[in-house]
């Protein structure tokens, strides 16, 4: 028979929300940098968003004609991926996780706040360097920036840019060294790294791609700019450089960033789908080593990215390792699926979020096998099919596992519900227009349409305007959460200290939590997903009894009461 | 096996019925689909890829229907009944079935890494006699630069030109032109950017970069079109398969197309395009050097910003090129008429005038030094007096000299 934990006895009051103020000034509090973080990644998701739509504004004819150049069009599908990728999904799940990782480790803040709070603030000013481009000669070489394109064509701008996604890398890293540091260091006496949240391995394993891939692009980039500002021929063949470095370089560490840039939201999931599902994750232990696995097999693959400028000969052993990632990629969707069957399935906004990850980045993770393929890579290399497959996995992968994050954890960062109805509109719009954009593009990317166009074959126009309108749908889904969140932070459902009855460590506290997060050391439960026991119930109850208002009876009885509960609990357990 | 709440033998039989099902849809899609997502397949190649794709298709295809079948299963069945607030079994996992669900995908990935592997070797095989045109092998290279593609053909006999020296047949198109059945070695390479040669209807595609010189092989087993060619520019289109830049190469990359033409035999090929590039080239080979650089000055887009009145060019952009021969000894103290022509099309930023920008592409790895010689005499006899102005006897050495 376990022991059962449970938390200690007496009553929390609900802390008040943190002055707005506090948002814009130097805070080395854990939640409000959080919350710093996701704010910045929210504006720049709509920069990046309004740039998506300005790209399927542009592609519903198939001459250029809403702007004014090809170039023109190169420089905001630059700004595009740059924002989103770097800008929006990146940070955005370093402050999902500044906010929520100390929570479920039930400690008082990261291990190093003043470098959190340093972290977090080299991203405003890169954004504006990257932004800033675009009045100073656009960066017009894609997200990817490969030269000669990017040395010998691009505008000043690309000089900016490489600076700003250079400050975004030492931003990351120094984020990661934290996150490292707080898992391993600060997590309550009585949980092993074998009862630490699924969130927070996630997180783990990003951190340690982040640490050590991170520096590449530093490097790659250095070399970029002394090419563009001081005239060294690293990329430049005439002069004895070569141009399959930056490749290399650069996808040494764009690779393994695709999975920063998903891993978080499949420790996102492994939470949200056990509370919703009031059922156990099944197989713990191989979620989260799988997470491990990835983030090292995610070193490995980056020349598939190459097939079609590789040497031939090298291009059969990247097939071979892309193939092996999808064992463990696998593994963890068909653990979400078991999870899910035989639970009691929730459907509110965030399972529902949730379980549209687990059906659209499964079609992501089909289609990256068959692009892992050498053969079937040469022919949809560089089109549409390509673009489809990573929206698949970063928007259906990344995006719906941080909306899914919102509805989650919007109660415990603001102490209100965000509204259920506009949730449910919200993922209406997102999953239908999501789906109307990206499944096409995979049919008109294999008809033979090349990404980055702006000027294409007039046979794939109905596919195009189906796609943009689908886009725009889209695109109008953002403004319908962004609503959701202004008008449910002001007058939602008071959520209270734990509204899912989750057994994770953030909801042992109230909501929005204290400063410093707890009381006192919370006692976390043996199983972070050990729905269904009895154990768990007594844990919850206790919970909820230790954060129920005071009616008339003074707070000793209140905790003598609970500590009866307690004992009852005991006993019918050990019956 | 044991995920939920019941775990009766009914569920197994009817997961087994599931799976059949499932397995027998993917292949039901996978042979429905793919022969209409791709263009038409015109090489041995493409065929080895579209079947290769098929069965990825079919296995993803009963992968995706396994598990949305299960998901969508599992919600409808396993939601959340109201006034029922208990929490479901606590099923922590099945060692079992992990063990099932990692060994499977592991197992399927080797397979399709191995059939995988087996077409990508085929479509790579060096194959004997390859591009051949008249009975003998040539060369033929795809030329990427911002924003055309130009494919040089260079044959091994060689003809005597004007100055009774002996050069290889060499043959400069913006279309590809094969054959069905011809055993088709490119190789390809880049003048400026990274570009990538792609032609759907191969399912080929290499990138071109500046520094490397890449190479393709294919076979065609389809004509693109059928009996007589056309030679009507306009009816190009309908008469070949397009050959598209896949790499971002800067604002044109959408207008980077060219066309490859495969004729159904090599005699086809001979009569609609071969026999009459080589006669085209022997005879400018042949003619003096000005008139045949009138000819060859119009295979470059000069006319886009020069004047010039002899051709009937109005370009604003650049200096006029009308009477250029009466200024190119005056413009730069010290430099003779042909080496300033030289220098200024292979180094256009050398000598601009005061007050302007140079807007010109140098042509130094794009002309030939053949082209550049006829060119340049050609330019040298446009003055007033019809004379040509340059020492048209030294003007190889300068050109080997820039080059």
């Amino acid at each position: 028979m376990a022991t059962i934990s449970i938390p200690l006895p007496g009553i929390s009051e609900t802390a008040p929300r943190p002055r707005l103020s506090e948002y814009f000034r130097w805070s080395v509090d854990h939640k409000i940098i959080g919350v710093q973080y996701m704010v910045t990644a929210l504006f720049f998701f709509l920069v990046g968003g309004a740039m998506a739509m300005l790209i399927r504004w542009e592609l519903l004819t198939p001459k250029l004609d809403v702007l004014d150049s090809g170039s023109t069009f190169n420089a905001v599908l630059t700004m595009h991926g740059s924002a989103m990728l770097f800008l929006w999904i990146i940070p955005m799940m370093a402050g999902l996780g500044n906010y929520i990782v100390p929570l479920q480790l039930g400690a008082k803040d990261m291990a190093f706040p003043w470098l959190n709070a340093f972290a977090f603030w080299l991203i405003p000013p890169a954004g504006l360097l990257i932004i800033m481009g675009w009045f100073f000669g656009p960066a017009e070489a894609g997200w990817t920036a490969y030269p000669p394109l990017s040395t010998m064509f691009s505008g000043d701008g690309q000089t900016l840019w490489a600076l700003g996604v250079h400050l975004l890398g030492l931003s990351s890293i120094l984020g990661s060294i934290n996150f490292i540091v707080t898992i391993k260091n600060m997590r309550p006496p009585s949980m092993s790294i074998w009862q630490m949240p699924l969130f927070c391995w996630a997180i783990l394993a990003t951190s340690i791609i982040a640490v050590m891939a991170t520096p590449f692009l530093a490097g790659a980039l250095t070399l970029l700019i002394l090419d563009r500002v001081a005239g060294t021929t690293f990329f430049n063949p005439a002069a004895g450089g070569d141009v399959l470095v930056w490749q290399n370089i650069f996808w040494f560490y764009s690779h393994p960033a695709v999975y920063v840039m998903v891993l978080p939201s499949f420790g996102i999931m492994s939470d949200v789908i056990s509370v919703h599902s009031r059922k156990p994750i099944f197989g713990y232990r191989m979620i989260a080593l799988s997470s491990l696995a990835i983030a090292l097999v995610g070193f490995t693959v980056w020349a598939h990215h190459m097939f079609t400028s590789l040497q031939p000969e090298l291009r059969i052993p990247f097939m071979v390792t892309t193939m092996i990632i999808a064992v463990p990629t696998g593994i963890k969707i068909f653990s979400w699926l078991a999870t899910v069957i035989g639970g009691k399935i929730r459907l509110n906004s965030a399972m529902i979020f949730a379980l549209s990850l687990l059906s659209l980045f499964l079609i992501g993770g089909i289609t990256g096998v068959m692009l892992a393929a050498v053969p079937i890579n040469i022919y949809v290399h560089d089109t549409y099919f390509v673009v489809a497959h990573f929206h698949f996995t970063l928007f259906g992968g990344g995006v719906f596992g941080i909306y899914a994050a919102l509805y989650h954890w919007w109660p415990k960062i603001t102490g209100r519900k965000l509204d259920e109805r506009l949730g449910k509109i919200h993922w209406f719009l997102t999953y239908f227009g999501f789906l109307g954009t990206f499944f096409p593009q995979q049919i008109v990317g294999m008809l033979g349409m090349p990404r980055r166009v702006a000027v294409y074959d007039p046979a794939f126009q109905s596919w195009n305007v189906i796609i943009s309108i689908s886009a725009f749908i889209l695109g109008l889904s953002v403004l319908v959460l962004i609503y959701n969140m202004v008008v449910s932070t002001i007058r939602g459902e008071v959520a209270g200290p734990n509204p899912w009855r989750a057994l994770t460590l953030e909801w042992a506290t109230s909501s929005p939590p204290p400063a410093w997060n707890f009381d006192e050391d919370p006692v976390p439960f043996e199983d972070p997903y050990g729905y269904g026991t009895e154990g768990a119930n007594a844990y919850l109850s206790a919970l909820e009894e230790r954060f129920s208002p005071p009616v008339v009876a003074p707070a000793a009885e209140t905790v003598e009461e609970a500590a009866e509960e307690i004992a009852e609990g005991e006993s019918s357990q050990e019956a | 096996m044991n995920l939920g709440q019941s775990n009766s033998n009914i569920n197994i039989v009817f997961l087994l019925i599931f799976l059949v099902v499932v397995v027998i849809a993917g292949f039901v899609v996978g042979a429905a689909v793919t022969p209409i997502v791709f263009p038409p397949a015109a090489a041995a190649e493409a065929e080895n890829v579209d079947s290769l794709f098929q069965t990825f298709l079919s296995i993803g295809t009963a992968i995706f229907l396994l598990v949305e079948g299960l998901l969508v299963y599992s919600i409808i069945r396993y939601r959340h009944r109201p006034g029922d607030d208990g929490d479901a079994p606590p099923i922590h996992g099945n060692a079992m079935l992990e063990i099932v669900w990692t060994i499977i995908p592991a197992l399927l990935v080797i397979f399709l890494s191995l059939i995988s592997y087996d077409v990508w070797t085929r479509n790579q095989e060096v194959k004997a006699q390859e591009n051949i045109v008249n009975g003998q092998e040539i060369e033929v290279r795809a030329v990427a630069q911002r924003f055309a593609w130009t494919f040089e053909y260079e044959a091994p006999e060689m003809v005597t030109n004007f100055r009774g020296e002996e050069v290889p047949i060499l043959i400069k198109d913006n279309t590809l032109h094969t054959y069905v059945g011809q055993n088709v070695y490119l190789t390809i390479e880049s003048l400026d950017v990274n570009h990538a040669f792609w032609v759907p209807a191969m399912r080929l595609k290499q990138d071109a970069l500046p520094g490397y010189v890449a190479d393709l092989r294919f076979r065609p087993t389809l004509a693109s079109y059928e009996g007589e060619f056309d030679p009507d520019p306009e009816k190009l289109n309908e008469q070949s398969f397009p050959v598209i830049c896949a790499e971002l190469c800067g604002g044109g990359h959408g207008e980077m197309t060219a066309r490859i033409v495969v004729h159904p035999s090599e005699e086809a090929m001979l009569s609609a395009f071969w026999d009459g590039a080589v006669e085209e080239f022997i005879r400018i080979a042949q003619t003096n050097p000005v008139e045949a650089g009138r000819e060859i000055i119009q295979n470059y887009p000069c006319f886009s910003c020069h004047t010039l009145d002899d051709l009937g060019w109005t370009g604003l952009i650049g200096p006029s090129l009308t009477d250029i021969g009466d200024r190119a000894d005056k413009r730069i103290e010290g430099v003779s008429a042909e080496e300033y022509l030289v220098r200024s099309i292979y180094y256009p930023d050398e000598f601009i005038v005061n007050g302007f920008q140079n807007q010109m592409p140098p042509f130094r790895n794009s002309m030939s030094a053949d082209d550049l010689e006829g060119i340049v005499a050609y330019l040298c006899a446009q003055t007033s007096s019809g004379e040509s102005a340059c020492d048209l006897e030294n003007l190889t050495e300068i050109v080997n000299e820039y080059r």
